[in-house]
């Protein structure tokens, strides 16, 4: 089929191409207060061509682009005379394809995935046996186990070829007490099943379970708030959108290369951010990307300081950078100066919040307390309810960071993040 | 769907069916292109397709499900035979109802054909929509994005066979505009099922997009408290979508997430308040002529004069819980599992003009443009993010403009609290997750409402 493609494209005049081979297998397992609710087993197989066409006009030189995806057997020749009036209507600035380059190794794919079934079974085994407990137990729980392979061949010389794997299990829980009953609901997505730490993620979330039942809404006040790990990469999505050439090609970037990203005088820590495609297991980690450009790690921002845009090859080609490919797992270096976690002594930590979406131009954000503590001096009282808002932005100034680094499939950094001076909207 | 291939799907499920209580294929087809443009960068790309074949057996206590993008006749049938044979076969706890015989083909009208318009002519709008942000003041960068997609798609089982074809449109339009020190930026949607009249965007509503974009550069943020606040369309669809759509999905019922299931047959809301899913609504962005378990569209009275009635349910669901299977069986693709979902959620109008409920606030908040929510079935919690708000004092909009807010509360009060309902109505579409996966087209809406809730 690769090779009728590439005869094809080439017979209708396109010259550079790119064309991934991408085929998917998954095992869902879905079980419902301790019996199997569904199961599911899905099997794909497609082509992924994105076509070329260079412009020559009295307006200028121009190159067009067009994707499709194709399915073994069809009528390649339909797609590609679309991508012909696709592409010849584009008119972008030219840019050049990735070329052959060495690509590293890095482990994406835990063999145990290939017995997808048994694995899953294995899982809700312990599901089952783990997730009853005092005052506790298993609402549902959701098990995807997949794998895909990808083989990408370009006009420039790429033929490569990568297998990845992800394990997702969603899992919800049910406390009660008398007549109160509430619900934790968790999600861990991962490439490997030692990172998953299931029964350690179970225990931990079924106390949170029950200090659910006497959960209070937080006061309307301006407070110091702890952010876990597993909300730090949405909290700092609005650094990774400005981080990006295209936004920066767009003329919408704040970042300027060398600048701080700070505003105003520092009163926390200072931090370093690498993006990295190269993390073993990471979830973002890539031995190659959609383009064709090696998985890699940079420091986007040293110590405060903005050090590079995150760029694929066009945006590379147009700015005249290096072209990394987009910005992957995030890693958080802080660089302790200030005062340890321990003392604040009156501050919220939120363990979820129902949806931190930070809008990514301004960096403002506001998000409902899904769960939560207020720590007041040696009380520790869970809550629910009301909101925490702020800037991302304004806040670089003034963070604290835990000590404890952890790795949640796609960050690696510091267990928790305090933001000082955040609005708490409750009663 | 061809007819030779739908006889050859009916034969292997009567195949099947000889060693499996029940046996049900749902097949999936379409095309789509999508148009994306900048200041900078155009896009023409074909979409994704939801191409692919669904075998769902029953083996007598639970469904198992076998999901192929193959489409050859010959490996579909061994892939039946081999799904067939691998299932692991129970006492049947119950029996799954195949539904009165039916043979229907459906397909979404329009005005203007979408096929009738060239890649060219599409392409040429959305530049003209683009140069007329571009050229506005303080504009930095325009997008412009244009999507349509055929969905095809034919259930079959032993007595049925019904098919629809649904073309789904989308149409975004965002102004980036500066003051020189921070960027904002703000959009405008049209859309729904049908064709390119869906799409018809007057130039004074992009004018007063951008207008808005520019007055967010003086936003402020609100002071955290309980407010007054008149919600506009997109935020009433929001608060029924979020509060009493995803309550009342009764596959939450079987998994003892929803707290709603305590209160089928009180007195849940305001008495003036009806809440209504509807797939069969006319040109809505959520609209399909059956759901993916095969299922007639009709509307659903969720809340009836502030009573809740009725949940909305898939048909596992409703065969475990006892409650009645709706036509709310949905699934993002092939690819996934069916579970209970909405389609067009909306507040039924009354009888005011919108401008008698703000006059009839003294001092409070006009939450115009939505964003996003999400649900809190369980706790009864309820999160919106509102794109900006005007304030209303005396009974007026002031210049002053707050944003984002975040709109919290407990849904029962916020929904006693709605003490007036507008006469106007509007739906809005949009994507929405069962937490944050399973993707499908919706759309929310209804008129002008009156409620107090937390702003923060």
């Amino acid at each position: 089929m690769l090779t009728k493609i590439k005869d094809r494209i080439a017979a209708h005049g396109f010259k550079d191409f790119q064309i991934s081979r991408v085929s998917k297998r998954e095992h869902q397992l879905y079980l419902v207060r301790g019996g199997v609710e569904s199961e599911r087993e899905v099997d794909s197989l497609h082509y992924e061509v994105t076509v070329y066409l260079n412009q020559k006009s009295e307006a200028g030189v121009f190159l067009g682009a067009y994707t499709f995806y194709i399915k073994p057997g069809e009528d390649i020749d339909r797609y590609l005379t679309d991508a012909h009036t696709g592409a010849g209507l584009v008119k972008n600035r030219p840019y050049g394809l990735a070329g052959p380059k060495p690509f590293p190794t890095v482990e994406m794919l835990d063999p145990r995935l290939r017995s997808a079934p048994a694995q899953a079974g294995i899982l809700a085994e312990m599901i089952m046996s783990h997730a009853a407990g005092d005052r506790v137990n298993l609402s549902s729980a959701e098990i995807y186990l997949s794998t895909a392979e990808i083989e990408l061949s370009t006009s420039t010389g790429i033929t490569a070829r990568k297998e990845k794997g992800r394990i997702e299990v969603d899992l919800t829980l049910l406390s009660h007490a008398g007549d109160k009953d509430a619900e934790m609901h968790f999600n861990l997505v991962r490439r490997n099943f030692d990172h998953l730490r299931l029964i350690e993620n179970i225990d931990c979330h079924q106390e949170y379970a029950r200090d659910m039942l006497r959960v209070i809404i937080p006061q309307n006040r301006s407070a110091t708030v702890f952010f876990h790990s597993n909300e730090i990469y949405s909290l700092f999505f609005p650094i990774i959108y400005h981080s990006s050439a295209r936004i920066k090609d767009q003329g919408i970037s704040k970042f300027e290369i060398g600048a701080p990203v700070t505003s105003g005088p520092l009163q926390g820590d200072l931090f370093t951010v690498l993006s990295s495609g190269v993390i073993p297991f990471g979830l973002r980690s890539d031995i190659f990307d959609e383009e064709g450009t090696p998985g890699q790690e940079h420091k986007v921002i040293e110590n405060g300081i903005f050090r590079k845009y995150m760029a694929s090859k066009q945006y590379a080609d147009y700015l005249d950078m290096e072209a990394t490919g987009t910005f992957k797992n995030m890693i958080v270096k802080p660089s302790l100066t200030s005062s340890p976690n321990h003392a604040i002594d009156d501050y919220y930590e939120i363990v979820k919040f129902s949806d931190l979406s930070p809008d990514p131009i301004t960096g403002d954000f506001v998000s409902e307390i899904r769960f939560g503590y207020h720590h007041h001096g040696r009380e520790k009282i869970p809550i629910k309810g009301g909101s925490v808002s702020g800037n991302i932005f304004r806040s670089l100034s003034d963070m604290v960071f835990s000590h404890v680094e952890v790795f949640g499939g796609d960050y690696l950094g510091p267990e928790n993040i305090a933001l000082r001076n955040l609005a708490v909207a409750g009663v | 769907m061809d007819k030779k291939f739908v006889g050859r799907i009916r034969e292997l499920i009567a195949e099947a069916e000889r060693k499996v209580p029940y046996a049900s294929a749902t097949c999936f087809a379409g095309d789509g292109m999508e148009i994306r443009i900048d200041r900078k960068d155009e896009k023409i790309a074909a979409l994704k397709s939801n191409r692919g074949l669904v075998l769902t057996i029953f083996n007598g206590e639970y469904f198992q499900e076998f999901a192929t993008d193959d489409e050859d006749p010959d490996r579909i049938a061994r892939f039946f035979r081999s799904a067939t044979d691998s299932v692991k076969r129970r006492p049947p706890k119950f029996e799954i109802p195949a539904g009165a015989a039916q043979e229907t083909s459906h397909r979404t009208g329009e005005r203007i054909n979408p096929d009738a318009m060239s890649v060219t002519e599409k392409l040429d709008l959305m530049r003209d929509r683009r140069d007329r942000i571009l050229k506005a003041g303080q504009v930095v960068n325009a997008m412009v994005i244009y999507a349509e997609r055929m969905e095809n798609k034919t259930f079959i089982n032993r007595v049925r066979v019904v098919e629809e074809q649904v073309r789904r449109i989308s149409h975004f339009l965002i102004a980036f505009v500066t003051d020189g020190k921070t960027v904002k930026s703000n959009f405008l949607t049209a859309g729904g099922t049908g064709g390119l009249e869906r799409i018809e965007v007057r130039d004074e509503k992009i004018d007063e997009m951008i207008d808005i974009a520019r007055k967010l550069l003086d936003a402020e943020r609100i002071a955290p408290n309980f407010y007054d606040v008149v919600a506009a369309p997109p935020v009433t669809g929001l608060i029924a979508h979020e509060a009493f759509g995803h309550g009342v999905e009764i596959d939450m019922y079987l998994k003892g997430r929803a707290r709603s299931r305590e209160f089928l047959g009180a007195q849940i809301a305001a008495p003036i308040v009806n809440i209504v899913d509807d797939p069969s609504v006319p040109d809505a962005y959520g609209s399909y002529f059956i759901d993916d378990e095969g299922e007639p569209a009709r509307p659903t009275y969720i809340i009836k004069d502030g009573r809740y009635v009725q949940g909305i349910g898939d048909l596992y669901s409703s065969i475990v819980t006892g409650l009645p299977k709706t036509a709310n069986g949905r699934r993002e693709s092939f690819e996934r599992k069916i579970y209970s979902r909405m389609s067009n959620t909306f507040i039924q109008p009354r009888d005011l003009t919108p401008l008698e409920i703000i006059a009839a606030v003294e001092n409070g908040v006009y939450l115009e443009q939505g964003l996003s929510g999400m649900e809190d079935p369980k706790g009864w919690g309820i999160q919106i993010i509102v794109h900006y708000g005007r304030e209303i004092r005396n009974g007026k909009l002031t210049d002053r403009i707050f944003s984002p807010l975040g709109l919290t509360g407990y849904v029962p009060e916020l929904l006693q609290n709605i003490s007036m309902i507008g006469n106007d109505f509007e739906l809005d579409g949009g994507t929405c997750g069962k937490g944050h996966k399973e993707y499908v087209p919706v759309s929310s809406g209804g008129p002008h409402i009156r409620t107090r809730v937390r702003l923060g």
